[in-house]
C-alpha cells in the first residue's frame, strides 16, 4: 500500500501534513534532536560576526548575542517538539501532523537547523549535496534527511508565498 | 573661502559636544558629560557593510524569504542579492551605522545565514 505525502490547508490557521508512515514520522521526530547544536556544529550555528577581524566585537557578541541566539534556537526546537506530540493516527492513511500558521517560521527554522547540523557533522558540502551520495556511504542517511527536510522547507515556503499573493 | 571637509567635520563635532552642555544646569551632570575624542566620533561615522556569504545548505528560496523578512526587500531585490551570494560567494545587503549593522547580522544569524560585518572603506 502506498501513501501520498501531502501538505494541505486544513483551515484558516493551520496546515496539515498527511500520509506519514512510521519512517517519515521518525524523520520528523528527529528534527528537534538533530537541530541541537553540538560541538561540531556550534561554529556554524554561532559564527563570528566579523569573520574574526574585530576581536572586541567578537568578544561582545559571544557574551551578549550568542546566549540570545541559543535561546531562540532552543525555543524553535521546543515548539516543533510540542507540535509533534499532537500527531494523529489516521489508520490506513497514516499519521497526520498539524502545523499552525503561527509556528510556520519555527518549522522552517527548525528544518534549517537540522539540515545545517547534519551537513556540518557529516561534512556534506555543495558537491556532495548536488550529487547522489552512494547508499553504502556512511553519510547517505544524512544526505537523505537533508533533502527530505529541504523538500518540507520548500513546501512551507511555497505555502507562505501563496498566502501572501 | 569655503571650509575644508575636515573643518566642516570639526565644526560639526564641536557642535555635538557643546550643544547639550549649554542646556544642562546641574554641575554634576556637566561633569559627567565627558567630551568624546574626535577620533571616536569620526570612527562612529565610518559605515559598516552587512555581508552575506554563500552556504551550500541553505535553500535559495529560504535565503530570498529571509532577505524579504529582515530587510523588507521586494522579492526581486531579495532574489538579486540571493543570486549574488550564490554566484559570487557574497553580497553586501546593507550599509550604514555599526549598531544597526550589528542588529541586522544578529537577525541573519538567528535565521542561520552566514553573515558578517565589515567596515566600508
Amino acid at each position: 500500500m502506498s501513501r501520498k505525502l501531502t501538505l494541505k490547508r486544513k483551515d484558516a490557521d493551520t496546515l496539515t501534513l498527511s500520509g506519514l508512515d512510521s519512517f517519515l514520522c521518525e524523520m520528523l521526530q528527529s528534527i528537534p534532536v538533530l537541530g541541537t547544536p553540538g560541538e561540531a556544529s556550534a561554529e556554524r550555528f554561532f559564527p563570528s560576526p566579523t569573520g574574526g577581524n574585530e576581536a572586541q566585537v567578537d568578544e561582545d557578541w559571544a557574551s551578549y548575542v550568542r546566549p540570545e541566539l541559543e535561546e531562540q534556537f532552543s525555543e524553535t526546537r521546543n515548539c516543533i517538539a510540542e507540535d509533534l506530540k499532537k500527531m494523529r493516527d489516521k489508520g490506513r492513511s497514516g499519521m497526520e501532523l498539524d502545523i499552525p500558521d503561527i509556528h510556520r517560521w519555527q518549522w522552517i527554522h527548525g528544518l534549517n537547523q537540522a539540515r545545517l547540523a547534519l551537513a556540518t557533522v557529516h561534512g556534506l558540502g555543495e558537491a556532495e549535496l548536488e550529487q547522489n551520495v552512494p547508499l553504502q556511504a556512511p553519510a547517505a542517511m544524512a544526505a537523505f534527511q537533508i533533502q527530505l527536510y529541504g523538500l518540507l522547507q520548500e513546501w512551507l515556503l511555497t505555502e507562505f508565498s501563496d498566502d501572501e499573493e | 573661502m569655503k571650509d575644508t571637509p575636515m573643518e566642516l567635520l570639526q565644526i560639526r563635532v564641536l557642535g555635538l559636544i557643546q550643544a547639550p552642555v549649554g542646556f544642562v544646569e546641574d554641575s554634576r551632570v556637566i561633569a559627567a558629560l565627558e567630551a568624546p575624542e574626535l577620533d571616536d566620533l569620526v570612527a562612529l561615522d565610518v559605515p559598516w557593510n552587512v555581508v552575506v556569504h554563500n552556504d551550500p545548505v541553505n535553500l535559495m528560496s529560504y535565503v530570498t524569504k529571509v532577505f524579504q523578512k529582515v530587510f523588507g526587500f521586494s522579492k526581486e531585490r531579495a532574489e538579486k542579492h540571493m543570486m549574488e551570494v550564490h554566484k559570487l560567494g557574497r553580497s553586501i545587503v546593507w550599509t550604514g551605522a555599526q549598531e544597526k549593522a550589528e542588529f541586522y547580522v544578529q537577525e541573519l544569524h538567528s535565521n542561520l545565514l552566514l553573515a558578517t560585518l565589515e567596515k566600508s572603506v
